[in-house]
């Protein structure tokens, strides 16, 4: 990010700058700019008159909670419960979680909390393992491509340190004994391999990847970035690599670190074996409870189809043809 | 494939990214960026060079379907003139020994003026834009300037719609507007630009192998 007279101000996440449209205002290092455009990795600023803007927020807040933590913080919600709350903090949140305890449940060491809501957004199912936000994640992704096996339908994925949240364009009826089936603990290891060229977890560490590798050339620090005829997004690569050359290596080598750092599949598998002991509270709230909000509100969301690419974009058309 | 009443006109647009125009036999394609692949080969980027293989049969596929006898490229024919290789010139080759009696037309883009004229084996009659066939202009970009209805390529055009479930897809699109139709890029090896049309425009979704019209919602109350 520079200024128009060649400052730099600093970096910022290319996805948040490419929503903010040129004479738009937003806030970056305490002051309120105006983007003026965007020419290959750089965005052009000015210092903004006057207005609002909008607010990039910092992704890395959100590092994940270990087992050990989520234990506590389960150890926790079983005192709120019980309305032995102590400190500050736990005061502070005891309103919001009367709200879940009536609304929903506030599940305790022994069981597995599941809800179902219906939004004008789709279906929504949200579950909540408690096993931290990467372990989260693998368990949303299995979840999620375990369900569209069993229809054609479309699901967007978001997950949390608490939970994970399935969105979907299809109802399904649901009971204990086809989540029982959706939770199993067999099969983990394949169907998570299966389920990640599905979904585009290996799509966003590909980037990653792909910088290492040199495929993204982001020019030599300081130095006007040259040979603009060489330039593609990570995006771009990934889907020409896994049409094109599905055994390139680097695919392999993004599939392998999502794997390795990503999914946790020891903690999946400990949480799942957890879960087949656990009692299964599937409720149904009118209103999204405290604990989906969150996960509800997430932008950051992956998507698992299993429809056809004309059926699914014919279905979303339509839709649009019923609002309008 | 999409039938389409357009300035006077019935047009085709077809799925594998080429718009039809049956009076005159003539068969649009825009930015195929053939030798983009080649292009990072050269500089030591890795990149399968299948896209233009995939590329060329798609080509012949559409003029074998349509039965056109003219085929015009509006624009960036060649990414590079680094992509220039011997592989793509034999693919390429290959190509319009398939289809020898199409009178093939580019009209010149931005890539093509650095990366200079195709091969004249290729018999291709390259012009600069605008280029006129009876009452439409052949252009690589697109002009608020330009009088005559037109079709241009050169943006890429690409477009997403939400759905349920809150999924989206994003993919290429021909974007018809009541004085112009800007085409999506033909190659396989090329990016998008989002777009943002007026409520009155016309956006068709294609993935190559299906084409699917989809409206553009209202603008909602802002917050």
């Amino acid at each position: 990010m520079k200024f128009k007279t060649g400052k730099t101000l600093g970096t910022i996440e290319e996805s948040f700058i490419s929503r903010i449209n040129p004479k738009s205002n937003f806030y970056f290092s305490g002051k309120l700019l105006r983007l003026e455009r965007v020419r290959d990795l750089t965005a052009i600023v000015s210092i903004a008159k006057a207005g609002k803007g909008a607010i990039p927020v910092w992704g890395g807040g959100k590092s994940p909670l270990s087992s050990e933590l989520s234990i506590a913080v389960r150890e926790k919600l079983k005192q709120a419960k019980t309305g032995s709350c102590k400190e500050p903090e736990m005061k502070a949140i005891a309103p919001t979680l009367s709200i879940q305890d009536k609304n929903s449940t506030l599940p305790e060491q022994h069981q597995f909390l599941i809800e179902k809501t219906v939004t004008k957004e789709g279906v929504n199912w949200f579950l909540f393992p408690f096993a931290g936000r990467l372990a989260n994640e693998g368990l949303a992704a299995l979840a999620s491509y375990r369900m569209s096996k069993i229809i054609p339908m479309s699901l967007s994925v978001s997950f949390n340190d608490y939970g994970f949240h399935l969105c979907s364009n299809e109802d399904l009826d649901l009971g204990e004994k086809e989540w029982r089936e959706l939770l199993n603990p067999e099969n983990l290891i394949d169907e998570l391999l299966d389920c990640m060229n599905l979904s585009e977890m290996a799509k966003r560490q590909f980037r990653e990847v792909a910088r290492v590798a040199g495929l993204i050339f982001q020019g030599f620090p300081g130095a006007q970035k040259s040979a603009r005829q060489v330039q593609a997004s990570g995006g771009l690569f990934f889907d020409v690599f896994s049409k094109y050359d599905p055994e390139n290596l680097l695919l392999t080598q993004s599939r392998r670190e999502v794997l390795e750092r990503q999914l946790e599949v020891e903690r999946i598998l400990s949480k799942l074996q957890e879960i087949k002991s656990q009692d299964l509270i599937i409720n149904y709230p009118r209103r999204l409870s405290p604990f989906a909000f969150p996960l509800w509100a997430e932008s950051l969301r992956t998507q698992v189809s299993t429809e056809s690419w004309g059926d699914r974009v014919r279905k979303m058309a339509e839709e649009l043809e019923q609002t309008n | 494939m999409i039938q389409m009443q357009w300035q006077g006109e019935k047009l085709h647009l077809l799925a594998q990214k080429g718009l039809f125009w049956p009076k005159e036999k003539t068969l649009f394609v825009a930015d195929p960026h053939f030798g983009k692949a080649a292009t990072f080969r050269k500089v030591g980027i890795p990149v399968s060079e299948h896209t233009t293989e995939d590329d060329c049969a798609r080509l012949l596929q559409m003029l074998e379907k349509t039965q056109a006898s003219r085929l015009v490229f509006l624009g960036d024919f060649l990414h590079a003139r680094q992509g220039k290789t011997d592989p793509v010139r034999t693919l390429l080759f290959q190509w319009r020994e398939a289809c020898p009696n199409v009178e093939v037309v580019l009209i010149r883009g931005n890539h093509d003026l650095k990366s200079g004229d195709p091969w004249a084996e290729l018999s291709i009659k390259c012009h600069a834009e605008p280029f006129l066939i009876k009452h439409l202009n052949c252009r690589h970009h697109p002009s608020d300037k330009e009088h005559m209805p037109y079709l241009a390529g050169h943006i890429h055009p690409g477009y997403s719609i939400k759905g349920m479930g809150r999924g989206s897809v994003r993919a290429a699109c021909f974007w018809v507007r009541r004085e112009s139709i800007i085409l999506p890029a033909f190659g396989s090896f090329t990016g998008l630009k989002n777009i943002r049309p007026n409520p009155e425009d016309k956006i068709y979704l294609s993935n190559d192998q299906e084409i699917v019209e989809v409206g553009i919602p209202k603008p909602g109350p802002k917050f």
